[in-house]
């Protein structure tokens, strides 16, 4: 029999509807210009044009708005895939040599020359994908326990720092220091004219891993016994790495290295709404963009006109929060 | 220690390693004709325009040079004013909005290797004085951001640029 919805089910229904609403306005209100609410409806009327205010809000505000959304949506999603899968929760999306890739794909089209936004983007993400190839190849990962594929995955990102060291030290500087802002996490760089693909990209894959959450639902109560439920696990934690990866790679290769989000906000979203995965995959996507749309707000206006690193404000927001709800809640 | 911040630091540093190798009294000559030419610009500086400047040092990611720089010592001499503000950083990263806000009359910069053309970096930006008007500048780094005999070139270049009334010899490359 279907339970009714009682008052906290529609408290929590009005949150859903209203925070991201309210990251929303924040992240689009936040920002060196000083936007009234009267201003914002007003220019949001207008739509595009050539005004500065215009400009601002809509070549400057609103992607990036929508950037950070993907990029927080992607990341928690990864996260909570790789934490279930793995089991471990210390996992985050960039654990299995998945940042170590695209970083040092990003790097060597830099290093190389290449600076137009999109090839660096291209050359990342085709870094990350290889390197989670590899570190699948090399732990026979279809049989492996979930250990075995940690440690193989941080052997792999190992070795892509050493040779992301290795570049850097050759490089001109010119290179180095972009490169450096791209290792930090930056919602700047990104090419507006991606968002659309980004999105599409995000979607699908959600949609993908929305469709597995039984499976990971079993998939973490271990390995064996999911077998004896009937899962085929090598095949499922191969589809999930995939989708886990692909999201990774879609986010770092419009971002940089955003660190913080992809390991924290699954876990708050667990400590909040419990570990079914039908229930959380969502809310993790729909908390993690939500937070990346504020931190990204302070930290382009705390020092405004000057830009902060995403990464600093992610990491001063979530770790503090989490642990008061872990204090709250006694433990994980 | 030789550590120069500003114009005046710089002048000094020039005659005190000149006195040190036993060169004073080509330091001294070298020293006194920058600041003749410094002179020569200030007095010319007509009193009531100083256009806004945009020092860029990298574009991509933004990076501007703040107040607290060697570089806003020869703006100010050269008859300009620093758009950016005093912050936390000395060399901060802006983003375009910020860049709209301020709406510099010039944007300063200085052809690196692998960096993106500056012309086609800034011209989506029609809402930019900078841009319609067509003053993105490009000044050897040498010439603005190293500490030495070389920097009245800079102060040199960017005083005809901003004010092409001036009675000077622009140096060319």
């Amino acid at each position: 029999m279907r339970r009714p919805i009682d008052r906290t089910g529609l408290l929590w229904i009005l949150g859903l509807l209203l925070v991201p609403l309210g990251a929303i306005t924040i992240s689009l209100r936040a920002g060196s210009m000083d936007m009234s609410w009267a201003q914002l409806f007003h220019l949001l009327q207008q739509g595009p044009g050539s005004s500065v205010g215009q400009a601002v809000l809509w070549k400057i505000r609103i992607p990036r708005t929508l950037l950070a959304g993907l990029v927080g949506a992607a990341l928690s999603l990864s996260g909570v895939t790789f934490q279930a899968v793995l089991r471990n929760p210390l996992a985050d999306p960039y654990l299995l040599g998945v940042s170590g890739g695209a970083a040092l794909g990003a790097v060597a089209a830099l290093t190389i020359g290449i600076n137009s936004a999109p090839l660096v983007s291209l050359a990342a993400f085709g870094g990350a994908l290889t390197a989670l190839a590899i570190v699948y190849l090399v732990a026979r990962a279809h049989t492996c326990s979930s250990h075995t594929l940690i440690l193989s995955g941080v052997m792999v990102g190992s070795v892509a720092a050493a040779l992301l060291l290795f570049l850097l030290w050759r490089a001109p500087t010119e290179a180095t220091r972009q490169a450096i802002f791209w290792l930090a996490g930056n919602l700047s760089l990104a090419d507006p004219g991606w968002l659309g693909w980004g999105w599409g990209w995000v979607l699908v894959c959600f949609i993908l891993l929305w469709s597995q959450a039984v499976n990971l639902d079993l998939l973490t109560q271990g390995e064996e016994t999911a077998a004896d439920l009937g899962l085929a696990v090598g095949r499922t934690r191969l589809i999930l790495f995939a989708l886990a990866g692909a999201l990774t790679a879609c986010a770092v290769a419009l971002a940089g290295l955003v660190g913080f989000v992809g390991l924290v906000v699954p876990h708050i979203c667990r400590l909040l709404w419990g570990p079914a995965h039908r229930l959380l995959l969502p809310l993790a996507a729909l908390f993690g963009a939500c937070f990346l749309m504020v931190a990204d707000a302070i930290a382009r206006s705390l020092y405004a006109p000057a830009e902060m690193p995403v990464g600093v404000v992610t990491a001063l927001l979530g770790a503090p929060f989490f642990l008061l709800l872990l204090r709250r809640r006694g433990g994980l | 220690m030789i550590e120069a911040h500003s114009v005046v630091q710089t002048l000094t540093t020039i005659r005190s390693i000149g006195r040190l190798t036993g060169h004073q009294p080509q330091a001294d000559a070298l020293a006194a004709d920058i600041d003749q030419r410094i002179q020569a610009i200030r007095q010319q500086i007509p009193q009531d325009y100083s256009p806004t400047i945009l020092p860029c040092i990298v574009l991509q990611p933004l990076t501007v040079a703040g107040p607290d720089t060697f570089i806003n010592d020869l703006i100010e001499i050269a008859g300009g004013r620093n758009v950016v503000p005093a912050g936390p950083a000395r060399y901060p990263t802006w983003n375009f909005e910020a860049l709209l806000l301020a709406n510099p009359d010039f944007i300063l910069l200085s052809p690196h290797p692998g960096q993106p053309d500056s012309n086609r970096f800034f011209a989506p930006w029609n809402q930019l004085k900078a841009v319609t008007e067509q003053h993105i500048i490009s000044i050897n780094a040498d010439w603005l951001y190293r500490p030495g005999p070389r920097m009245i070139l800079g102060i040199e270049a960017l005083a005809k640029t901003l004010h092409p009334e001036l009675k000077i010899d622009a140096p060319t490359d």
